[in-house]
């Protein structure tokens, strides 16, 4: 009886990572909340600025440190460093709104084409607007906009969402 | 009491799994666009992936100048520097290129003489156009039955005249009456005064010919506002020429007939001109304002003494900084 009782236990406490891997979170848990609130457009002209906004929940709706990663590629030139200059804001409410809160995010070029932020969240609702500009004299081409946001708990959980444009 | 140190075991190990896996990643979702970005600058209309530089090419016997007709575009929403930069392979002695812009060249004047008229000289983009208004002075006219003519006399040296376009009141027999013609002054072959409109070799219609438009029918009839317009393309002026314009009316006003020029001290034989700055030299670095289009022209002087030849120059346009 004694055995049972912790098989059992042993068995519950396994189906905890098993379920939790990248895999089943993928499969079965899809990023809630998660959606383009303004895309970036189709056709850009180096030089100009742009706006992107995402929008997602905080899933534990506690604190969390945020990391935002914007990653631009070209297919067939290497983008250099200091082509491109993003800024950003976290918008964060909770529902119903009691205060909606505004924070710069500030964007470090971490190597050519890629950039990081960090940002403490706690409200239930972000919304993150980033400003995106180029160089006059960038090459022409297509270029590739990949957002990740990451959020890691207190608790140690980590949860992350992918945004590409 | 194996067994038991093996659960224990077993239990210890399950449990540092589900901490570490507290770690992992919860939840993944991707969502993928590309998007185009065109280039901030237009050089003619195309980008660096099209055209990348500006090349030109020339066969000289020295002495000659060229001038050639570019724009740029700019797409962007921000200012952007630029500057121009000129390659030359080989020995460029001897070789000048300046980049040049309109300086939006435009003037009115009242020719003297019997009947005087007001000619419009200025800068339509490509074209310089002289247009003759016959009636601006005199309003009234007395019969229906009279005639225009004129002329667009040009000097690149300010003194020796270096071509006419004139609309053929008779001068010579070779074309019809009202034909606008084309014809170039040349002091060593003879002439009249170096002129030779009397002879058809020496005159061109100018509908064979590609840089001068001219319009403006002779007869009263068929041109009842008393109007002509000249255009001679800007690319084979200078960027500082010399003009002068004659002009008669015939049969419209007691005495019938009326002969006006300017300048005042315009004579055939001995031609005077005005001077005509119509393209000016760009300061590199320059600013390209959002949406600025730019037409530019980039002047190619060869040297009297170059060795003659054929020459390639490149022309780029890059950001300032």
């Amino acid at each position: 009886m004694n055995r049972q009782f912790v098989l059992l236990a042993l068995g519950l406490i396994l189906t905890i990572p098993v379920f939790q891997s990248p895999i089943f979170s993928e499969q079965f848990r899809p990023l809630q909340g998660l959606h383009v609130v303004k895309s970036l457009p189709l056709n850009m002209v180096a030089g100009s600025t742009y706006g992107w906004e995402v929008s997602f929940k905080n899933p534990k709706s506690e604190e969390g440190l945020m990391n935002v990663t914007l990653e631009v590629t070209e297919k067939k030139t290497v983008v250099g460093f200091g082509e491109f200059h993003v800024e950003g804001t976290l918008e964060s409410y909770d529902n119903p709104p009691r205060e909606h809160h505004t924070l710069p995010l500030t964007f470090m070029e971490t190597s050519g084409g890629t950039f990081q932020s960090q940002a403490l969240i706690s409200e239930r609702f972000n919304i993150i607007k980033l400003e995106i500009s180029s160089v006059p004299n960038l090459m022409p081409g297509e270029y590739t906009f990949t957002l990740t946001i990451t959020i890691q708990y207190k608790s140690g959980q980590q949860t992350q969402f992918k945004e590409t444009s | 009491m194996q067994r038991k140190k093996m659960l224990i075991v077993g239990l210890a190990i399950a449990l540092l799994i589900g901490v570490v896996s507290a770690a992992t990643i919860s939840y993944f979702g991707q969502v993928k666009m590309t998007a185009t970005v065109k280039q901030a600058v237009l050089l003619d209309g195309k980008d660096v992936t099209e055209m990348p530089t500006i090349e030109e090419t020339e066969t000289v016997a020295g002495g000659e100048f060229f001038l050639r007709s570019h724009w740029l575009q700019s797409q962007t929403s921000v200012p952007v520097d630029l500057k121009f930069e000129t390659y030359i392979p080989g020995d460029s002695a001897g070789i000048t290129v300046s980049y040049l812009k309109s300086t939006g060249y435009k003037t009115t004047v009242t020719t003297s003489g019997t009947y005087p008229i007001n000619v419009t000289v200025e800068d339509i983009g490509d074209w310089i156009q002289w247009t003759f208004n016959f009636f601006a002075c005199n309003t009234t006219p007395v019969t229906g039955g009279g005639h225009f003519a004129g002329a667009v006399i040009i000097s690149f040296d300010g003194v020796k005249p270096a071509f006419q376009i004139y609309d053929n009141d008779g001068t010579c027999a070779a074309f019809p009456w009202g034909t606008w013609l084309y014809s170039p002054y040349d002091l060593t072959g003879g002439g009249w005064h170096g002129w030779h409109t009397s002879e058809a070799a020496w005159n061109t219609p100018v509908a064979n010919i590609w840089w001068i438009q001219a319009e403006g029918a002779r007869d009263f009839s068929d041109n009842p506002g008393g109007k002509f317009i000249v255009k001679i393309h800007k690319t084979m002026l200078d960027a500082t020429f010399y003009w002068a314009v004659y002009a008669n009316q015939y049969g419209f006003y007691n005495p019938n007939n009326g002969d006006s020029c300017y300048p005042s001290n315009f004579q055939w034989g001995s031609e005077t001109f005005v001077q005509a700055t119509i393209l000016e030299e760009i300061t590199s670095p320059f600013t390209l304002y959002p949406g600025e289009v730019l037409p530019f022209y980039i002047k190619y002087k060869f040297a009297v003494n170059i060795q003659p030849g054929t020459y390639t120059i490149y022309s780029t346009v890059k950001p300032a900084s």
